[in-house]
């Protein structure tokens, strides 16, 4: 339980930013589960518009943003259109919501249990933050150069700042989304990105409750598969230690979509609840789309998937079977041919190495998920497949990208095994045992999770990618004091290599450096983490480029230090911490 | 499951709550933006003082206050940061002292981190050993106090360098193209929990 001082702590540092964040993320909730209550309130219940709503509290302030966003490239107000827009539609929706009978439905316990479910989870995931000054990772720093943009340049595009922020970029619904709720709570965009992450982290595993929920019709079951989708393997969490928040977020906004889409497919609507229903279905896309563009392609497996498991049904016996066996065999396939690649196979990491037990675990539920529920459970296998696939088509043009990442594909994971899961339990207790032994079989099934989180799972940030440590920190507020503003710091970086195959595009930011033009407004020029500084063919270039300075941070990889110490007539130390260092070139002529 | 109807005092919740949303943002976002004194007020309405807080590695320390490093810059300067947990954080100065020494340290909080503060003063390397203390700039107390080995903390060692292998070794920059041109021999982007390979 060592994540609970943690927590604590962080919750007495951070209260502020906290209970400020929980202010956008509540109304935004309040005002889906309103349009849910009026719309299709005859097909969710109170507890179920509830985990709707947990899931879609983001639309709301991202299409208000991304509508204030083009207003203001023609009438200047700032971020502030956000909340304006979102005020207005909220203006719209409660007169007719507050008339109905229950506006806000039933209590029932289940209700109650999934509230408190949902702040015990929020507390778990407060312990990331307790270690961690800025979002992790080079990605970290890129969301917060954009974030930070769009508060002072709402309004902008990313690639129309000059210089250009980023090249080849997906993810607007995000940026636009940290930039209003920054400006609403006036909390620095790098606590808001943090924050945020963590209650996208709380809310993720939600949305698999209501689907295994109104597919098995059993509570306990779908508890068991959102703790699978919570805590079971270390993704989607680890994915922050990335910082991929926009693809979290994504991941978030289309479980809503499809949550809808899975939770609706039994039930039998009127011609103009199923327009509500298909626009809602939309809108959560558009909304996961604008958020993650290859969300897109996650959303399609499901429903190729559920499309397939529909066919499927249909065959006659010996052709599912054929089916079932050839599917089996592909996914078997494409495991070991991904396990064979070098760091491709690291998709695997979470599943069949760190969480071997759990995942052992959902393979031996699996048959019984297959037994009672095949619809669902060959959804999710055709997707476990397809997402598999995914990472191994090329697409037209391109010499690196596929429909999805090695990242991404590792993150998502977790959604169709817990699925599969939480089917599996729900099979299970099914079957025709006595009840003390389904009784006996659910307490260890539970045990056994409990005991694999309680022993396993990493609930604090990983030192993998933690790049801006404290030395980092004062260093920077010592580069500021004592550097000329126009001084220019050669920063370490590494090539990016997300598939086996390399993309020489470009480099990524290595260690702490990758901040300082961000945080100090000092100028950056990122180099290769392997050069040799004792070499004169680096001085040479250090000096025809205008290096001024040379920084090293504290992270795991950075430039060798050894080189800048072998030469002392060319590199002067500047500043020495544990974890940061600054050397001046001083060899130029 | 029983059911129990409760709109009304749902419907009191909901506004309670949209109240309380709209007043968190309002007070505490606003006070801040307008940097009035409001803020500390709602932090609260004065330091925590301790009688004398003794003064450790953060490593071995539950206090609120500790030191998590010491170094050095190239005018001679001994920097030691602190970790800050005191609200809101008082300004202070630093002594180091010893039998000889008495030199004052100027401190300040870093700006991306409020938890955290660096002082900055001259110090020769002289003394082995000495006693660093901390005391307010508005009353001259003393808050903080204990002894402080600075070679010793400026050793503290570093996270071991990923070694490269030799043909990653390079000697030209900014050409990106001429870094490993055979994959396996670097290092992969986006690594597993909880460290690199």
């Amino acid at each position: 339980m060592s994540w609970i001082p943690d927590s604590l702590t962080v919750l007495s540092e951070q209260w502020s930013g906290i209970l400020r964040l929980l202010a956008p993320f509540g109304i935004g909730g309040l005002l889906t589960f309103g349009l849910l209550r009026r719309l299709l309130r005859d097909h969710f219940d109170t507890t179920e518009t509830f985990l709707l709503a947990l899931a879609g509290w983001p639309l709301w302030w991202v299409l208000s943003a991304l509508v204030g966003f083009f207003i203001n490239r023609h009438l200047d107000f700032g971020p502030g259109w956000a909340a304006f827009i979102l005020s207005v539609s909220g203006l719209l929706l409660l007169p007719g919501w507050k008339k109905m009978s229950a506006p806000l439905g039933r209590f029932s316990w289940l209700l109650l249990a999934l509230v408190l479910a949902f702040l015990l989870s929020l507390v778990t995931r407060l312990a990331f933050l307790a270690n961690l000054l800025v979002p992790s990772y080079f990605d970290g720093a890129l969301h917060y150069k954009i974030s930070q943009h769009l508060l002072t340049h709402f309004g902008q595009w990313p690639w129309d700042a000059s210089p250009p922020l980023v090249n080849g970029y997906y993810h607007i619904g995000f940026h636009l989304l940290t930039a209003s709720t920054a400006f609403v709570t006036n909390l620095e965009a790098a606590q808001v990105i943090l924050i945020l992450g963590q209650f996208t982290l709380a809310v993720l595993p939600f949305p698999v409750f209501l689907v295994t929920k109104r597919e098995t019709g059993s509570a306990l079951a779908a508890f068991f598969a959102l703790i699978l989708a919570g805590w079971g393997w270390n993704m989607p969490a680890h994915a922050l230690n990335w910082g991929k928040y926009p693809a979290l977020a994504g991941l978030l906004a289309l479980q809503f979509a499809l949550s809808l889409a899975f939770s609706s497919t039994r039930a039998v609507f009127s011609p103009r609840k199923k327009v509500a229903l298909l626009a809602l279905f939309a809108i959560g896309t558009a909304v996961s789309a604008l958020m993650h563009t290859r969300s897109l392609v996650v959303i399609f497996i499901f429903i190729f998937g559920y499309f397939a498991a529909l066919y499927w049904g249909r065959l006659p016996n010996r052709g599912k079977w054929a089916m079932f066996a050839l599917l089996l065999a592909g996914l078997a396939g494409l495991v070991i041919y991904i396990e064979s690649r070098s760091i491709l196979n690291l998709v695997f990491d979470p599943y069949l190495r760190a969480g071997l037990w759990i995942s052992l675990l959902v393979a031996a539920l699996s048959p019984f998920a297959f037994r009672r529920f095949e619809r669902l459970s060959l959804t999710s296998l055709t997707a476990l497949f397809l997402l598999l696939a995914c990472l191994l088509l090329p697409l037209p043009g391109e010499a690196f990208q596929t429909p999805l990442d090695r990242p991404f594909v590792q993150m998502t994971l977790y959604l169709p095994l817990a699925m599969l899961g939480g089917l599996g339990l729900a099979g299970l207790r099914a079957e025709s045992f006595r009840a003390w032994q389904i009784a006996l079989i659910t307490v260890a099934v539970f045990g056994a999770l409990f005991v694999h989180i309680q022993r396993e799972y990493p609930f604090s940030a990983s030192p993998c990618c933690i790049l801006l440590k404290t030395d980092d920190a004062i260093a920077f507020d010592w580069l500021q004091e004592n550097l000329p503003e126009d001084a220019l710091i050669l920063i370490a970086g590494n090539t990016l290599n997300v598939f086996d195959i390399e993309n020489p595009a470009g480099l990524r930011g290595a260690d702490g450096g990758i901040w300082i033009p961000l945080l100090t407004g000092r100028q950056a020029s990122i180099e290769h983490l392997g050069v040799d500084f004792s070499a004169e063919e680096t001085l040479d270039s250090l000096c025809q480029r205008d290096i001024t300075h040379v920084y090293l941070g504290g992270a795991q990889e950075r430039f060798n230090v050894a080189g800048l110490q072998a030469r002392p007539e060319w590199y002067a130390r500047q500043l020495t911490l544990p974890g940061a260092q600054v050397f001046e070139v001083i060899g130029c002529p | 499951m029983q059911k129990i109807p409760l709109e009304k005092a749902l419907s009191f919740v909901f506004y309670t709550l949209l109240m309380a949303g709209i007043g968190v943002i309002g007070y505490v976002g606003m006070s801040r933006r307008a940097e009035s004194p409001a803020l500390q007020a709602a932090l609260g309405e004065s330091t925590e003082m301790p009688d004398v807080i003794a003064l450790t590695n953060c490593a071995e320390s539950m206090e609120k206050l500790c030191i998590l490093s010491t170094g050095y810059d190239a005018e001679g300067n001994l920097l030691v940061s602190l970790k800050v947990g005191l609200r809101p954080i008082p300004q202070v100065y630093a002594r180091l002292v010893d039998g000889r020494l008495n030199i004052r340290f100027e401190c300040r909080v870093v700006d991306i981190s409020p938890r955290l503060l660096y002082c900055l003063g001259p110090f020769s390397g002289d003394a082995d050993f000495a006693t660093l203390e901390i005391y307010t700039v508005e009353s001259d107390s003393l808050i903080a106090s204990g002894p402080l080995v600075p070679g010793e903390m400026a050793q503290v060692p570093e996270p071991p360098l990923v070694e490269l292998p030799p043909e990653l070794t390079s000697t030209k920059p900014a050409d990106v193209a001429s870094y490993p041109e055979d994959s396996t021999s670097s290092y992969p982007s986006y690594p597993s929990y909880p460290t690199y390979p």
